[in-house]
């Protein structure tokens, strides 16, 4: 099942960037928002692939 | 210097439903703010207090201090306000009949179908045996119920190998983490206090 890979890659994410459940839970609705504000990756469908993901954790903490 | 250790980390076994039962209780009573679909059509319902993000690219979001995460597992909504049904992952067109109208998950977030200020007045988890899983039913004051069901067990791709396990639908408190299966398992993790009750005994 595809969501449960994205969601489980999302997880893996969390993991090694060493966040916590509410921290988690944010990263996953800010990759979802950049989808939604037309943001595109380079998977297919336009889906940002799992290195695309991991490089928005700096972003999406402020720390870039 | 000692340290007390007041919230233990839990891993449990299926026959501990009443444990499962017990740490989901706290939900009980409190006051449902809204759904909203994240990341992987993840649906995720907020209750309780609303916080801010802590990220500074999500201004606008609003976090409630208790979350029910579906982790893509199959779900169904029955509203007790509208003859309205919504599921994700079961096939409305068996069991439409009777139940109400169909309506899309995508127009969720914008109408919920739960009122608001809904308070739940029950949560209880339950072991799908053809599974080897655990559901959980929400019943809310306005006559909504909401039901999540385990994901059917799936062998995965070798590049997913990897990847870590994912729960069938979690629950995030003030507490802790708790996650349900896979499996017929669960387990609750306490939040880390950032300053550990400590005695100093100098």
């Amino acid at each position: 099942m595809g969501r449960k890979r994205d969601i489980r890659q999302i997880e893996a994410i969390a993991n090694e960037f060493k966040m916590g459940p509410a921290e988690r839970r944010e990263f996953g609705d800010y990759i979802e928002e950049c989808k939604r504000n037309g943001e595109r990756g380079s998977g297919p469908n336009g889906d940002f692939t799992y290195g695309e993901r991991r490089q928005k954790v700096p972003e999406f903490r402020g720390t870039n | 210097m000692n340290l007390l250790q007041l919230r233990p980390e839990q891993h449990t076994s299926p026959e501990n439903l009443a444990g499962l039962r017990a740490y989901l209780a706290q939900l009980i009573g409190e006051t449902f703010r809204f759904a909203r679909v994240s990341f992987g059509d993840e649906l995720t319902l907020h209750f309780g207090d609303l916080r801010p993000a802590r990220s500074p690219k999500l201004p606008m979001h609003l976090f409630g201090a208790y979350i029910l995460g579906v982790r893509g597992s199959p779900w169904l909504l029955k509203s007790g306000s509208e003859p309205k049904v919504v599921s994700d992952g079961i096939d409305l067109d068996c069991v439409q009949e009777g139940l109400g109208q169909a309506f899309h998950k995508d127009e969720l977030e914008a109408n919920p179908l739960i009122q608001p200020e809904s308070r739940v007045i029950s949560v209880s988890p339950f072991v799908v045996k053809p599974m080897n899983g655990f559901g959980v039913q929400l019943q809310f004051s306005d006559g909504t119920t909401f039901h999540v069901l385990p994901t059917l067990p799936e062998v995965d791709d070798p590049e997913d190998e990897a990847l870590p396990q994912l729960a069938d639908w979690e629950f995030i408190s003030p507490n802790g983490l708790l996650n349900a299966g896979p499996g017929l398992n669960w387990s609750f993790k306490p939040t880390a206090l950032r300053t550990p009750l400590q005695i100093d005994l100098d």
